[in-house]
């Protein structure tokens, strides 16, 4: 095995700005402490951890970006680095002209461009818009123009940060094809990704950061997986309900005043054992003032990261526009039966103006609850929870 | 040729403590060339995309300015031009001012512009002021094509000179390079420096004789140009194009000197600062 990656005692420290006592002050903040690792020729190396663990400044640092405040890093072989997509789009260019740019900027030279231009518009499937400006491409269609430039590179390292949240699920499989094809190539693969089925299935290596440090490094991406996720629900953000604590940031449109998960008799409980029972969320919304188009919602995220669903109150009727009124609103929503594996599953609440503005975004939602679904128990053999999927419905096999 | 494969196929370091040669530095933006001519005309064609006269603007907007000055100060305030018309003579200067002061005006803002790259893709930073005066050349060369047509038009006779023209062009963007370097990454940290920048330039423009000879004056404040390095580019570029006399020994001497000692300090100051630049922006 080569090496081609060797990083040795590498640490970073941020000065960022904080407030105390109504002082701006500056705090030292280590995004990486001290990290050692040796990355091999043909390694896919998944990083895991939460965000603000270091995973990013890891990127960043290998690819360039930003400086090491000490450590040593030792790398052989062309970089390629995907560390947003877009990056280097110009909304008032065309997407051919876009494609020569961003090819440019991610190191391709126009020779190299021009051998492969006709592959690469055929994998984004934008074909029709080359000559549109890049500006009326919808997000779905810039994503896909950059991967596919990207995805060309063929360097020797590639370098990519959580690409595949965007996209839709079409797109995303061609993309992990893709990185199939770079993987059985022999080149070398860091991928950082909140997705936890994708760093399974593609990965040979996990590593997990926290808080800047290296706690995990094997070859057994699942175990190092489940780690994580152990660690992850531990956190005390994962109650079963959620209630307006005193010090969250407020605005003048909405707020979220309370959420329960209520059994059929109006308890609060933290499991659902079983699908054929009812189950309720209980959602207090307080609005400030008539605001139209206001709409509020959860998703239902897996403990692998995997985005069930989202519902929001503009699905019931997009005309039904001022469904709020000024003061609290409480709403009692039925829980469909989701037939879920056992597992832990979070809901995160957003709120927005559709259409407009988003007030409180899913991605960093504080405004969650978590619940288990522990469906064992009416299960003989629990086969189910070890096969690769996100439901686990019990289907009626009877012979006719 | 791809453009990084040359550069990383041999071992690659980072460190926390990166020295580069002078000459590594060069050699590093010529690799990415590819990126920073990409870049320019990224910033030509979308300046003038979505303008109706497009790319006439170039033409328009000195033309106006000289309209302007010939009016004010050819005609009202008659400021003596000597043998050559007003027009041309005010012409001449705007051309290589403008070129200087929107060098140094984009050059200090373009950390700032291009701040969407640098967080997310690695090239030199140092060839990061380069992509506006790239940008600025080509509308160089172009009003000084309206120049040779006001030179016909007013009967003026061109120069032999006029062969030193480019060698000109290349020290005042040395200057402007330098002054950029030193200034970007300031302005990056503090956006006051970009506004000062401006109110600076409008002040030396008065400073400097684009818009009088420096014959307008009393004679014995003639010797105070030589040290206004501006002046004596300017001078030799109305030299080179419409005959005029030719700058002193010593304002050559001082013109070279500041460009290279500004050069020397701007790669000191853009060293120093890139890395803080790069995790603040």
């Amino acid at each position: 095995m080569t090496e081609v990656i060797k990083i040795e005692n590498l640490s970073k420290v941020y000065r960022r700005p904080i407030k105390r006592d109504d002082k701006t002050i500056t705090e030292d903040f280590w995004a990486l402490r001290d990290v050692s690792l040796s990355v091999n020729q043909g390694d896919i190396l998944g990083i895991i951890g939460k965000n603000g663990a270091g995973k990013s400044t890891l990127l960043k640092i290998l690819s360039k970006i930003t400086t090491p405040t000490s450590g040593r890093i030792t790398m052989s072989g062309r970089v390629g680095s995907l560390l947003e997509v877009g990056t280097g789009f110009h909304p008032e260019m065309t997407g051919r002209e876009n494609v020569y740019m961003n090819g440019n900027v991610l190191g391709m030279s126009n020779a190299e461009i021009n051998r492969k231009f006709e592959e690469i518009v055929d994998f984004s499937g934008v074909a029709d818009f080359l000559e549109t400006p890049v500006k009326r491409y919808s997000s779905g269609m810039q994503t896909r123009l950059a991967f596919a430039v990207a995805a060309h590179l063929e360097p020797e390292i590639l370098i990519i940060d959580e690409v595949l949240a965007v996209g839709d699920a079409e797109f995303q499989k061609k993309c992990l094809g893709k990185m199939e094809e770079i993987e059985n190539s022999g080149r070398t693969i860091l991928f950082v990704s909140h997705n936890m089925n994708a760093i399974k299935n593609l990965c040979n290596r996990c590593i997990w950061l926290k808080d800047g440090l290296k706690v995990e490094d094997s070859r057994q991406v699942s175990s190092v997986i489940s780690k994580y996720l152990q660690n992850a629900s531990d956190l005390a953000n994962n109650l079963s309900y959620w209630e307006k604590p005193i010090n969250i940031k407020e605005n003048n449109i909405i707020s979220f005043e309370s959420i329960y998960l209520l059994d059929a008799g109006n308890n609060p409980v933290d499991q659902i054992a079983d699908f054929k029972s009812e189950y309720y969320l209980n959602v207090k919304v307080k609005c400030f003032k008539e605001t139209p188009r206001l709409a509020v919602g959860f998703r239902v995220v897996s403990e692998n990261g995997d985005i069930l669903f989202y519902s929001s109150t503009s699905d019931i009727d997009d005309t039904q526009l001022s469904l709020f009124r000024v003061g609290v609103n409480e709403f009692k929503i039925k829980l469909p039966e989701l037939h879920l594996k056992s597992g832990i599953y979070k809901l995160n609440f957003f709120a927005g103006i559709l259409g407009e503005c988003s007030i409180v975004s899913p991605d960093d939602s504080e405004i969650a609850i978590a619940f288990t679904v522990d469906v064992n128990q009416r299960r003989a053999l629990n086969i189910q929870e070890d096969r690769s999927a996100i439901l686990a419905p019990l289907l009626d096999w009877r012979l006719t | 040729m791809p453009v990084t494969k040359s550069l990383n196929v041999q071992k690659n370091v980072i460190d926390s403590s990166v020295r580069k040669s002078v000459f590594y530095q060069i050699k590093e933006i010529w690799l990415y060339r590819e990126i920073f001519i990409a870049l320019a005309f990224r910033d030509i064609k979308a300046r003038y995309k979505q303008s109706v006269l497009g790319l006439l603007w170039v033409i328009i907007q000195p033309i106006v300015t000289c309209l302007v000055f010939t009016i004010v100060f050819g005609y009202f305030v008659r400021v003596d031009s000597g043998d050559t018309p007003y027009p041309v003579f005010v012409f001449s200067g705007l051309l290589l001012w403008q070129f200087f002061s929107r060098n140094l005006g984009e050059g200090t803002g373009s950390l700032v512009a291009n701040s969407a790259f640098i967080n997310k893709i690695y090239f030199p930073r140092m060839g990061i002021p380069l992509i506006g005066l790239l940008a600025s050349t080509v509308d160089f060369f172009l009003a000084l094509v309206i120049l040779f047509v006001l030179m016909i038009w007013f009967g003026v006779a061109f120069q032999p000179q006029i062969i030193f023209a480019p060698l000109i062009v290349l020290v005042t963007l040395s200057l402007s390079y330098a002054g950029a370097l030193i200034f970007a990454p300031l302005n990056a940290i503090y956006r006051d420096v970009g506004m000062a920048i401006g109110y600076g330039t409008q002040f030396l423009m008065y400073l400097s004789p684009v818009i009088y000879p420096v014959s307008f004056l009393p004679e014995n404040y003639h010797w105070l140009f030589d040290f206004n390095p501006v002046a004596t580019l300017l001078d030799w570029m109305r030299w080179a194009l419409i005959g005029t006399t030719l700058p002193s020994s010593r304002a050559f001497i001082v013109l070279g000197a500041t460009a290279i000692v500004f050069l020397i300090i701007g790669r000191t100051v853009f060293r120093k600062l890139e890395s803080t630049v790069v995790d603040r922006i």
